[in-house]
């Protein structure tokens, strides 16, 4: 089982397979090789011992039936697979029994169930024409969060500080993908320049047009000002280190929106590190901490009294899918210690605080932040997965002086579709009826 | 653990039985001995022993933990974690929920002794105590259930549920054991708003590319195969989210036609099943992730993700994801290799033939009123096909969802308003 598992391990960190059909080997450092095996070396379709050939491509028999893109199969306007029976629908029996008419986009197939139809060919035939296609080639691996495609900054460039156009953003679709795709990169993005009076919901649901919001205990949209006597430290005037936000719950949210309303108090500046680049370092440098830091999780918590709110989770602070960093959880202030040592013994708590120690010490190092006071009619997007953020204290030296922030949060899927979708209303269907 | 052991008069006992008492009972004789001691890792409180660096970081009193938070208030931005080297000096007063020490950054504090000094007085303590494990998802505390019995087919009166805290949360925490819970008889003129947040007093819902609250009903040409009328066979929603939404409701408005039952499974007996029978298929459909997609024309959805079946915490299984309408194996064919994908189809049959096993089937046919919750991270559900026989009838759900998080709020919170602090100033 250990060789088995080390196996499978090594094929997904070592062999990441991008959207396009190009093999990547990845290396230290950024250089990657790429192997095209998007063009077959024979443009043809032919029957195999364990599936099909297609233009060069395996595929099994009962995935070509699981791809079947005919009307009766796949919904025209659903886009999902339809008519599977209650049970028994995956059908890992079946074979493809013959290869009818090539076109450029489809083939059809006939199976031994004696179903006839057709699956894609190419990108195009499986997403649909015209920006579908182009936008599916350039991001999918992007909007999916594939390591390749990020870019992970130990040490803020001028790609992670750069200060875009609130007006220009909004002022086209493309525009404002160009943007999202930059926040998805870099893991945060800034805006300046927002009209004064526009609210957090004007602001994303009519000039990002994303939407919807994601709902916490903090409501939809959260007006954070100082109070005494906070119940959240966000509410108060004191330094808030470096953190990523509501650990406490199972699911984090992951867009985060953080807009600068009105900043005229001294100090109260931002910054932000990028935990992806930490870990990469302490990858290299101390596997078997991240190891422990990959499994072991610590207990968060977030419980003020006759809030009504009593939130507890158990979170690894680092998650990995196919051996890609994925997310991050971690909140030094929400911690509940207590209770970790009620969940792990000591012999365990002792590495994990060791392995903590160190992480910390990377995000900490104050060359890899990017520090900046924000002003008014300025937004900050962060991946509240990856991009930690921070205050630094801040006073009213004078009357009528405020730090006044709105904060909000987005499922990441939800702000994928800005990227790749076409606009409401436009409809891009499969092309089957060309085949 | 002074706090649990029953009151003993030791004042009026003579010194030939006090020695009797205490020889029968080492631990307690330790525990009234020495509750706290130095040990060269740390602290030893009661006989458990605890880090120096984790004491500090444990510290309750009001200077490090926001009274009104629950919050660490603290901390710098940097070097928090310099105190690796931190240590306790001094120990001071033992108290029954708190102990207070001094460490060597000079700070004195205390830290709290017991999950009371932790948590707060009751009612917190005690509900913390009886489900903090369920809240927190540990398959112990949950019921598996590979045939439906008579808790999980249960039918909960909703005016009885919506009564008081104490009836929502038996509601809650049954719920939470079997991950399916029924209610009935709810009044017609309620939707699902008042019966989530006005009755069961949990919000906010989750919105999503449904809305907060979704319609389902039959419309020709639908962007979604739930608003058809043909059967939907066993799966859990929105695999194409990323984070998919936890705790789902399910409000049949109305349900006069032929057919449309419902019907669910639990799917971690199951993967327990699996796990144990083939530890491998088990581990592939772990650890290699299938591809999920949702992506209408025309409605500004593109939604894709990339989700293993089976996602764990530590041992616990935590979550299943699986929608076969939803299954996207072109872009799984181009992203993954032939040979894992061998393993992953092989896997998945495998599972898939035991959750089409129709003994395990819960099904009903849900009547206008009725109402289920169920755990979408662990329970499948399903719909048979329906037709309508005359124009007037009607199969009309109203679905929503909500973050595991908040409907746990309920269960263990104090309502909103009654505040239960820490014990500290007591101490």
């Amino acid at each position: 089982m250990m060789r088995f598992n080390q196996h499978l391990r090594l094929r997904t960190q070592f062999l990441t397979r991008s959207f396009t059909g190009q093999t990547r080997t990845k290396k230290e450092g950024c250089q990657i090789q790429v192997r095209d095996y998007s063009k077959g070396t024979t443009n043809t379709a032919h029957i195999t011992e364990t599936g099909i050939n297609l233009d060069g491509r395996d595929l099994l028999h009962v995935e070509t039936r699981n791809m079947c893109r005919c009307e009766e199969c796949f919904g025209k306007f659903a886009h999902q697979i339809k008519n599977l029976p209650p049970i028994g629908n995956t059908l890992p029996g079946i074979k493809v029994q013959e290869i009818g008419k090539l076109s450029e986009h489809y083939v059809s197939l006939k199976w031994t169930d004696g179903h006839e139809g057709l699956i894609s060919r190419t990108i195009r035939g499986d997403f649909g024409p015209g920006k579908i296609e182009s936008r599916v080639r350039k991001w999918l691996d992007l909007t999916r969060r594939k390591n390749s495609e990020q870019e992970f900054w130990r040490a803020p460039n001028e790609e992670v500080k750069k200060i875009w156009d609130y007006s220009w953003v909004v002022s086209s679709g493309e525009n404002t993908r160009e943007f999202l795709v930059h926040y998805i990169k870099y893991g945060i993005a800034l805006m300046n320049g927002v009209p004064a009076g526009l609210k957090m919901e004007d602001i994303i649901f009519e000039g990002l047009k994303m939407g919807p919001l994601w709902a916490s205990c903090y409501d939809l949209v959260d007006y954070v000002r100082f109070k005494p006597d906070p119940t959240n430290l966000g509410y108060g005037s004191g330094k808030l280190p470096l953190h990523l936000d509501l650990p406490y719950y199972y699911a984090p949210p992951h867009v985060e929106f953080f807009y600068s309303i009105e900043n005229t108090v001294e100090g109260g500046d931002s910054f932000w590190v990028d935990s992806f680049a930490a870990i990469t370092t302490m990858t290299q440098d101390r596997p078997d901490l991240v190891e422990i830091l990959k499994t072991v999780p610590m207990t968060y918590r977030y419980t003020p009294p006759g809030s009504g709110v009593f939130q507890l989770t158990h979170h690894p602070l680092i998650r990995t899918v196919e051996g890609d960093l994925w997310r991050t959880v971690d909140s030094r202030w929400s911690m509940d210690a207590a209770q970790f040592t009620r969940e792990r013994d000591l012999e365990t708590r002792k590495k994990w605080w060791e392995a903590y120690s160190y992480y910390r010490d990377l995000v900490e190092d104050q060359s890899s932040w990017f520090v900046k006071k924000l002003e008014g009619g300025e937004v900050v997007l962060t991946d509240n997965w990856r991009v930690y953020h921070a205050r630094k204290e801040f006073k009213m030296t004078a009357d009528g002086q405020e730090r006044i922030v709105s904060t909000a949060y987005m499922d990441w899927n939800s702000m994928a579709n800005r990227v790749l979708s076409p606009e409401k209303g436009d409809f891009v269907f499969l092309e089957i009826d060309q085949h | 653990m002074i706090s649990c052991l029953k009151p003993v008069r030791l004042g009026l006992l003579s010194k030939a039985q006090l020695v009797r008492k205490l020889s029968n009972a080492p631990e307690l004789f330790k525990v009234l001995s020495d509750p706290v001691k130095m040990t060269e890792r740390g602290i030893e409180v009661d006989g458990k022993e605890f880090l120096h660096m984790e004491t500090r970081n444990m510290c309750k009193c009001e200077a490090c933990y926001g009274r009104f938070s629950h919050q660490r208030t603290d901390l710098p931005y940097r070097g928090a974690m310099d105190f690796p080297d931190i240590r306790v000096s001094d120990i001071g007063r033992t108290s029954e929920n708190y102990i207070s020490l001094k460490w060597s950054d000079d700070h004195e504090g205390v830290i709290a002794r017991n999950k009371r000094g932790n948590f707060g007085p009751d009612p917190i303590i005690s509900r913390v105590e009886n489900w903090f494990d369920l809240t927190c998802r540990k398959n112990s505390a949950q019921k598996f259930w590979s045939t439906p019995d008579e808790d999980v087919t249960k039918r909960w009166d909703y005016s009885w549920v919506v009564k008081n805290q104490e009836n929502t949360i038996e509601f809650l925490t049954h719920y939470m054991k079997y991950g399916i819970g029924l209610l009935v008889d709810i009044p017609r003129h309620l939707g699902m708003m008042e019966i989530v947040e006005e009755g069961l007093k949990i919000k906010p819902l989750r919105r999503t590319c449904f809305s907060a609250v979704d319609l389902v009903r039959f419309k020709p040409n639908p962007d979604n195969v739930g608003y058809g009328s043909g059967p939907l066979n066993l799966h859990s929603d929105l695999p194409y989210f990323n984070q998919a939404p936890h705790v789902q409701f399910f409000h049949l408005l109305e349900n006069t036609v032929i057919g449309g039952d419902s019907y669910w499974i639990d799917t971690f007996p199951i993967l327990k099943e699996l796990s144990e029978k083939r530890p491998d298929l088990f581990e592939i459909l772990k650890t290699i992730p299938m591809v999920w997609r949702y992506s209408p024309p025309g409605t500004g959805i593109y939604q894709l993700s990339r989700q293993c079946v089976v996602k764990m915490q530590g041992d616990e299984i935590w979550q299943t994801v699986d929608a076969p309408q939803s299954m996207d194996p072109d872009t799984f064919a181009r992203t993954t290799s032939l040979r894992d994908r061998e393993m992953w189809w092989e896997a998945y049959n495998y599972y898939r033939r035991l959750v089409d096993q129709e003994d395990r089937i819960f099904s009903r046919k849900l009547n206008g009123g009725e109402f289920v919750m169920t755990d979408n991270f662990r329970v499948f559900h399903a719909r048979r096909s329906f037709f309508k026989t005359s124009e007037e009838q009607e199969r009309i759900v109203s679905t929503s969802y909500m973050d595991w998080n908040i409907m746990v709020s309920r269960v263990l919170s104090t309502e909103k308003g009654d505040s239960a602090f820490l014990e500290v100033r007591e101490h």
